[in-house]
């Protein structure tokens, strides 16, 4: 699957979700630890190597699809303003390909999808990492 | 017996019992779509409903309602304050005095309540002895890590591939690279090691109820508020004991120290058709009148023995800097905003080029405007050589401020 551009449509990027909901099979999520203040912001290339990034692997379809359905709840909406990344979404299909690469910020509105700054109109994304890693709240 | 613990900031006032988180998030949307909470200011609906949602997230966070109250009442950022001083009579060589000179099982040193690793200890002091020789407020930080009230602070010194400086409040530990800067995408700006440890030190100053509250308010260049009290404070006021611009975004590259180093400086002056280098101790002012494959042009005020001139300049190191992926002409548009504009471009007698629009980020800290989004398209104009022989129109004139040295 081709990144996003930045002039993806929102149409485009619900296609891409929708692509990986057909076909995912894994879902990496990398998070960073709660209180973390750093010296530039962290950008999605940056996040799988950062150090002291956690790595929560997860097989099971039930929860690949309930974070897919948080993430088409949420309407993400291109913006053109950079993230400072607290997650990322890696979904990958049985070949270890990767299908989706999904992004989220501190804050409720604040995501990513593929290279393209998004907009998420609804925070179900947000609750759905919250009540996953409920130490992110406060962070 | 040990010293008595040292508090970074004073208290903030507690708030009347009549201002309570729904009074909190009150706002109002004003013409331009800007929400308005108290002095608070969001610049989108999405922007006032993330502090919102982060607000009801943070409930009952020891600190909140007062570092809120402090915002909407001052418009003033709690932590961008200078730290409480260190107590007359402390020097740096007092605190990097490592009392008991065997470390500990795990291998640090202590300083009161400050841990170093033996092995990185060396480079601690050297960085130490740099920024506090410079700045009181960084030996205020150095106090109150080693005398703080809570728990003990670890400051580390990381390898190559640990680039971005950070402070981790889980196990209160700053992380510095030495050998690393940051770059601020719109304007340019460096930030060099040590001011990079001040701030994170800065971060760890604000640890606890007031800065999470911080953390938990959206201010999109910059992050959040916490990252806004430090770019804004502390590190605004070391670059100002540096000469350098002041980063107004949170956004930007870490690029190792070396790679910019090894960069000669380099402004090329184009004038009547020829090219000189400006060399060291160089300054310009004009107003910004064209931006072509990397030269601005200027329009400059004359001197009594010159009239009113155009100047081309190049000012290459910002091109390299920036892996050309940000070209000198865009940095310096957003530096001055727009065409007409005035700008002054300046080396350093070490060679350094500092580059600002002093009425722009007088402007931008006074209102904490955001910066502009980059134009989608440069605009196209002419910085050709023969420009020099054209007449200054003028309406132009009327701005044209600053004289070549």
């Amino acid at each position: 699957m081709q990144s996003a551009k930045a002039g993806d449509t929102e149409a485009g990027i619900g296609a891409r979700i929708e692509a990986a909901r057909a076909s995912a099979f894994k879902l990496t999520i990398y998070h960073l630890p709660p209180g973390l203040r750093t010296l530039v912001a962290v950008t999605a290339a940056a996040l799988e190597a950062f150090p002291g990034v956690a790595v929560d692997e997860i097989g099971d379809a039930a929860t690949i699809g309930s974070a897919l359905d948080a993430l088409v709840a949420a309407r993400p909406v291109p913006e053109n303003h950079p993230l400072n990344v607290r997650y990322g979404l890696i979904f990958t299909d049985v070949g270890g390909e990767r299908i989706m690469r999904a992004y989220k910020g501190r804050f409720a509105s604040e995501g990513q999808i593929e290279d393209t700054p998004c907009d998420f109109e609804e925070p179900s994304l947000h609750e759905w990492l919250i009540a996953r890693y409920p130490a992110a709240r406060h962070g | 017996m040990a010293e008595p613990a040292s508090h970074p900031y004073e208290p903030l006032a507690d708030p009347p019992k009549s201002f309570t988180l729904h009074e909190a998030l009150q706002g109002t949307k004003t013409a331009d779509g800007h929400w308005h909470v108290g002095k608070l200011e969001f610049a989108n609906t999405k922007e006032y409903s993330d502090f919102r949602v982060g607000q009801v997230e943070m409930a009952g966070t020891k600190g909140q309602l007062a570092t809120l109250y402090a915002l909407e009442t001052t418009g003033k950022i709690p932590g961008s304050e200078s730290m409480n001083a260190a107590p007359p009579g402390t020097t740096i060589d007092g605190l990097l005095d490592v009392k008991d000179k065997k470390p500990d099982a795990q291998g640090f040193y202590h300083l009161g309540t400050l841990r170093v690793q033996k092995d990185e200890f060396s480079q601690f002091a050297d960085l130490q002895k740099n920024i506090c020789g410079k700045n009181p407020e960084a030996l205020a930080a150095l106090y109150h890590m080693e005398h703080a009230p809570d728990r003990p602070v670890t400051f580390r010194v990381t390898g190559d591939n640990d680039r971005n400086d950070r402070y981790e409040d889980g196990p209160n530990t700053i992380h510095w690279n030495p050998h690393t800067s940051a770059r601020d995408n719109r304007n340019g700006a460096r930030v060099d090691p040590g001011t990079a440890a001040l701030h994170e030190e800065t971060h760890w100053a604000l640890r606890g109820g007031v800065g999470d509250t911080l953390s938990s308010i959206p201010s999109k260049e910059y992050s959040d508020y916490n990252e806004r009290a430090v770019i804004e404070g502390s590190e605004a006021r070391m670059q100002d004991i540096e000469s350098r611009s002041k980063r107004h975004s949170h956004h930007g590259h870490v690029i190792p120290v070396r790679e910019l180093d090894s960069i000669a400086p380099s402004v090329t002056v184009r004038q009547n058709g020829t090219e000189r280098e400006a060399g060291p101790g160089f300054q310009q002012s004009g107003r910004v009148i064209g931006m072509k494959d990397g030269w601005v042009t200027l329009a400059v005020r004359g001197d009594g023995n010159q009239p009113e001139h155009r100047m081309d300049l190049k000012v290459e190191q910002l091109e390299a800097a920036f892996g050309h992926d940000l070209p000198a002409e865009r940095v310096l548009l957003n530096g001055a905003q727009k065409h007409g504009d005035t700008v002054t471009i300046s080396t350093t007698n070490d060679g350094r080029i500092v580059y600002a629009n002093p009425a722009q980020e007088k402007r931008i800290h006074d209102q904490h405007q955001p910066w502009p989004p980059f134009p989608k398209e440069m605009p196209q104009f002419s910085g050709s050589p023969d420009l020099a022989e054209r007449p200054i129109v003028p309406s132009q004139k009327a701005d044209l401020v600053g004289v070549a040295r």
